[in-house]
């Protein structure tokens, strides 16, 4: 692909698609972030609450057994084994939770310490009470049970105390986070939106100076259409008086001028019919550029047969016309039309002063197009003048040798790259020259 | 000024184009019932001033001429009620399209392009089928 696009405008654009692509990643990277650090409240939200449960079990348990001593009542039996039993399932879970690293891991089997040491109390407790209810009560109140569950509750709440600094913790670090994400996002936003606007402006200038310069463009075309206005009606009416009054001159004063001043008003009369051709092809050529195509599909070989016959109808002389296959072409008929119409009578010119003129015209394919050739066996010319051919006034044989203006074949070349086509001629001197060309729209 | 034996009315600026269709049409005896005016201005007085009641044959008339062109004079004729039918040939310099174009739209007859040969304007006179008209006239 190539670029027309502004090298400013361009490097703008990539840096800008740079940051989006980066603005992309880092949100989704922020947001694994952000879910991971949701996961991790929630996860400390949840130790919590089994640290909760399993104090306010183990307070239970406690006090089931103290009520069971007090009153003897068995039913109260299954209660405590309800209650160690959910203080057994939250401390499952809590160690299932904490897993087998971090701070915790050390706190929760000291608590597996004390609350076994707790249940094998509770147990003697429970023997002790079997043979005497007061001896039971002792135990119960004594210091080293008390201690126990003093222990159990101190464990506890460090664990407590140790899982609200990690939630502290890790909300703080999730607020940073989320701070530092949304500082880089802006940033990053800012610094791409500028970008773009950078680009826009750049992207905007150009399209304004291409506007200008077809304005410029449109103004000396405008020009050039007047100055052709002018130059018809301008240079032709004193042209037109030039040759008018020659005329006049020779038929009313011829007699007595003698041969020498008749021949040197031919002179002044045929300059003048001179010029007044250039002015005619200089026209021809300038209006050319204004006109737009209208394309239409065209039987070359019918059009050329037709402008042979045309062409020497009035002028008959020995030709031999090898007019071989000729594909259709999409064109301009009226352009087409004049392409051929020059070619063959260039043809035809430049073949005067040879003894057997031969014209050939057919077409190839080529270059994925259709190639037309006009090919004479004429005087040709010398390949190193090639690149005069194609220009207006530029001619490459004198108009004592052979008439013109210089015009036809700038015409021609001008029809052809206005169809985006190409033309170009293969000569040598006395040897005939081949004009061949091609026009890009694809022949139907 | 007014003249009854008017037929062909000249309307040209440049007196030098003006000689030379003179003398062409003098080549065919045209030219004696022939006026030129070259100024529009005036012969636009000559056409519609008061108590004017002329109708030439044939008007000649160049397309760009100061103050009032061609296409003007041709514009002031061609809405007049009785005048429009007057035979109206444009004397123009060029082909240039839209000058055609813009007269043709006004109903002109025709218009011949000023050639560089001057003996060809009484051909195209004469292609235009405007000979007829100008020749076959009762001689006085």
């Amino acid at each position: 692909m190539k670029l027309y696009i502004d090298k400013k405008a361009l490097y703008g654009f990539v840096v800008a698609l740079f940051i989006l692509i980066l603005l992309g990643y880092f949100s989704y990277r922020n947001n694994n972030q952000f879910m991971k650090s949701r996961e991790l409240i929630f996860h400390a939200t949840r130790v919590l609450n089994h640290i909760e449960q399993t104090q306010t079990n183990s307070v239970r348990v406690e006090e089931i057994l103290a009520k069971y001593i007090l009153t003897g009542d068995s039913s109260l039996l299954e209660s405590y084994n309800k209650e160690v039993k959910k203080a057994t399932t939250h401390y499952k879970s809590l160690v299932q939770l904490i897993g087998e690293k971090g701070s915790l891991q050390v706190k929760i089997d000291s608590f597996k310490v004390v609350g076994k040491r707790k249940f094998e109390l509770h147990k003697k407790i429970m023997n002790a009470y079997k043979s005497s209810r007061q001896q039971a009560e002792l135990m119960l109140n004594s210091h080293e049970n008390r201690a126990s569950s003093d222990k159990i509750a101190l464990v506890l709440a460090n664990m407590r105390e140790e899982e609200n600094r990690l939630l502290t913790e890790r909300l703080k670090n999730g607020q940073i986070e989320i701070k530092y994400f949304q500082a880089t996002f802006s940033v990053m936003m800012v610094f791409a939106f500028l970008i773009l606007v950078a680009v826009f402006l750049v992207i905007n200038r150009s399209f304004k100076l291409r506007l200008l310069a077809e304005e410029k463009a449109s103004i000396v075309n405008q020009d050039l259409e007047s100055f052709t206005y002018s130059v018809s009606h301008d240079l032709r009416a004193p042209l037109r008086s030039i040759r008018g009054f020659t005329e006049v001159l020779r038929e009313e004063y011829g007699p007595t001028l003698g041969q020498e001043g008749n021949r040197l008003l031919s002179i002044v009369i045929r300059n003048a019919g001179r010029m007044g051709l250039l002015i005619d092809d200089l026209l021809d050529f300038s209006r050319l550029g204004r006109k737009t195509l209208t394309f239409s599909k065209i039987q070359v070989r019918e059009l050329v047969t037709e402008i042979i016959q045309e062409l020497t109808v009035h002028t008959p002389r020995e030709v031999k016309w090898e007019v071989k296959h000729l594909d259709t072409i999409r064109a301009d008929a009226n352009m087409i039309r004049q392409v051929w119409i020059n070619l063959i009578s260039n043809a035809l010119k430049y073949t005067l002063k040879v003894d057997k003129p031969v014209i050939e015209i057919g077409s190839f394919p080529k270059y994925g197009t259709t190639v037309y050739y006009v090919k004479d066996n004429g005087v040709g010319f010398d390949m190193k003048y090639s690149d005069k051919l194609f220009k207006v006034f530029q001619r490459l044989h004198n108009n004592q040798e052979f008439e013109g203006t210089g015009v036809g074949l700038a015409l021609v070349q001008r029809i052809i790259s206005k169809h985006n086509g190409k033309i170009w001629a293969e000569a040598r001197v006395n040897e005939g020259a081949s004009f061949f060309f091609y026009l890009n729209n694809p022949t139907v | 000024m007014i003249d009854r034996q008017v037929e062909i009315l000249l309307i040209e600026d440049n007196q030098d184009d003006a000689e030379l269709a003179i003398r062409a049409l003098k080549k065919k005896n045209l030219a004696n019932k022939l006026l030129h005016i070259s100024d529009s201005e005036e012969a636009l007085e000559y056409l519609f001033g008061e108590g004017n009641n002329t109708y030439p044959k044939l008007i000649l008339l160049d397309l760009k001429m100061p103050k009032i062109d061609g296409i003007q004079v041709l514009k002031r004729i061609k809405s007049d009620p009785d005048k429009k039918v007057i035979p109206v040939v444009m004397l123009t310099s060029s082909k240039e399209e839209k000058d055609i174009v813009e007269s043709y739209n006004l109903g002109v007859n025709a218009y011949i392009v000023k050639p560089v040969q001057f003996d060809k304007f009484l051909e195209v006179v004469d292609q235009l089928g405007m000979f007829w008209l100008l020749i076959n006239q009762p001689p006085k």
